[in-house]
């Protein structure tokens, strides 16, 4: 048994080496489907990054009745805030914080705010961010029943359609991925077919020193996965090259454009680029040799 | 040691055995003759099983072919040496190792490898070209080391389909020889062929086939029945 893998192992490799221009094209061609594949990858999991920045910024503010007194309710009404489900954080704002922002916000014409100084005429509030703008309806349903709170603000429309908009960007990344995920599998499978069609002459001879079918199997199998590997590393490399650029490049001159940093998102895509590859180059070639290693 | 009992080998529509019966026994060489497309070739790729046939047994050393589980093909066919027209070398390999494959198949030790290869290239004339690959040496070459692949692995029974086809009379002698020297040794020879003037001069077992047919069986027989007799009387 252990004699059998062994000597799978040492042929695959004089497989790979000694089939040099088929090698090299079949490795090319796992290469290019896995590189496309990777680049599909490298999209959606940034639009799943977009989608999440966008909803990190949808916020519902919850104003507090003009009686409130922050002193004796503030933390308890914060901890009622968070306790309903899907609230990712809350932020106190005093009506004197509110006021300042207000006045930043008017700059030069700040002057204009002077008669309402006086009687700060603003509510304390608290600003909640969601962790999942579907249950929006419910979170602002939950705080106007809370005592103290007068009124509860949110842009309903611009929820909703960032909502859907996020939505289909995971579902389409999702199917994409898929659809690149079986054009891969078809595009690999068929290369190492065509590796093993080319050696089915040698296969016929095996079988007829009486060969048993693992002995056969078992190089070309392994002559697969090494293919799979070799093309998954070259795809790698080539991604991970360029997206490391690509990220340094934005990070330095569009620093407010959300996009997902190498480390780890990077080891993930590579490790899975290498399982893919191997995985799809050692079932390929277990399915194309099974036609001619059948006795 | 080879019982044929009424064997039919069909291929969809067309039959190439049929009802097939003959008794081959350990130590015979045996021509087997006729027209193309007689049935020959389908008759020894039924004995090393590269076919099952679609009726009848076949017996080969007490087990019947027909019936025989496909995990045990491949001890049959190292006890059942088979050479063809066309030599099927592997082209990447040297004489050697061509033949040291089918003994490594096996799983026979390294050491025994080293031993045994040698001594079949020299009893097939070819010690002197062990490292060349096929397509360097000669078709004669090239059919002796296909035969020392065949025998490398001591088989009782060795079958031939069409050995000399490709070859000039002097390799083609020089093969039949080496085939006689083994059947000498106790190896059961087994040859479809349509080389006449070999199979009149040898004086062996023939086996006639015709449409899938028995239709002769001399134990020293010509290539054809009357023809060759008067030819071997006028030689
Ligand atoms: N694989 C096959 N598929 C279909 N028909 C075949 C096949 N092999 C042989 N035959 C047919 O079977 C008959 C016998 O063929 P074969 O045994 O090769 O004859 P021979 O070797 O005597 O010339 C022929 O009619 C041939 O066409
Ligand atoms: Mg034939």
């Amino acid at each position: 048994m252990w004699r059998l893998l062994g000597r799978s192992v040492v042929e695959g490799f004089k497989g790979v080496f000694s089939h040099g221009l088929m090698s090299l094209a079949s490795m090319g061609t796992v290469a290019i489907s896995l590189l496309v594949l990777a680049l599909f990858l490298v999209l959606a999991a940034n639009l799943a990054y977009v989608a999440d920045v966008l909803e990190e910024q949808v916020e519902v503010v919850v104003y507090c009745n003009p009686e409130f007194d922050r002193d004796q309710w503030g933390d308890l009404l914060m901890d009622k805030l968070s306790d309903i489900p899907a609230v990712a954080s809350v932020t106190f704002v005093t009506k004197e914080e509110a006021l300042d922002r207000l006045r930043e916000q008017f700059g030069a014409q700040a002057e204009l705010l002077e008669a309402v100084e006086e009687d700060n005429p603003l509510r304390d509030s608290v600003e909640i961010t969601v962790s999942n703008p579907a249950e929006i309806d419910n979170i602002v349903q939950q705080a106007r029943q809370l005592e103290s709170v007068e009124d509860v603000v949110y842009q309903r429309e611009v929820v909703q359609r960032l909502y859907a908009l996020t939505e289909a960007l995971r579902s389409a990344g999702v199917v994409l991925v898929f659809l690149l995920a079986v054009a891969t599998f078809l595009l690999i499978s068929n290369t190492v077919r065509l590796t093993i069609y080319a050696r089915r002459e040698q296969i016929e001879i095996m079988k007829l020193v009486g060969a048993t079918p693992a002995f056969i199997w078992g190089p070309l199998v392994i002559e697969g996965t090494v293919l799979g590997l070799l093309g998954a590393s070259l795809a790698g490399g080539v991604i991970a090259w360029g997206y490391a650029d690509l990220f340094a490049a934005v990070e330095a001159s569009l620093p407010f454009v959300p996009i997902v940093r190498p480390t780890p998102f990077l080891h993930n895509l590579l490790q899975l680029l290498l399982a893919v590859g191997g995985v799809l180059g050692m079932l390929s070639s277990c399915f194309s040799v099974w036609r001619y290693v059948r006795l | 040691m080879i019982v044929l009992s009424h064997v039919t080998k069909k291929y969809g529509d067309i039959t190439a055995l049929k009802r097939f019966t003959v008794h081959i026994r350990k130590g015979d060489f045996a021509f087997v003759v006729g027209p193309s497309g007689a049935g020959k070739s389908t008759l020894i790729r039924l004995l090393h099983c590269q076919e099952r046939p679609t009726e009848g047994t076949i017996m080969v050393d007490g087990v019947n072919l027909a019936r025989m589980p496909r995990k045990q093909i491949p001890s049959l066919r190292r006890k059942v040496g088979v050479v063809f027209q066309d030599f099927k070398l592997l082209q990447g390999r040297t004489a050697y190792q061509n033949v040291s494959f089918a003994l490594e198949v096996t799983g026979a030790p390294g050491a025994y490898i080293k031993r045994r290869v040698p001594q079949v290239l020299n009893m097939v004339g070819l010690s002197d070209r062990a490292d060349i690959r096929p397509h360097k040496l000669s078709g004669g070459e090239q059919q002796r080391v296909a035969l020392a692949r065949a025998i490398v692995n001591s088989p009782s029974i060795v079958l031939a389909d069409e050995p000399t086809g490709n070859l000039d009379r002097d390799n083609a002698w020089h093969v039949m020889q080496i085939l006689e020297s083994l059947n000498k040794r106790g190896v059961t020879v087994v040859v479809a062929t349509h080389d006449w003037p070999i199979v009149d001069a040898m004086k062996k077992r023939v086996i006639e086939i015709e449409n899938g047919r028995l239709i002769r069986d001399d134990l020293e027989g010509g290539y054809s029945q009357d023809v060759a007799s008067s030819r071997a009387v006028s030689r």
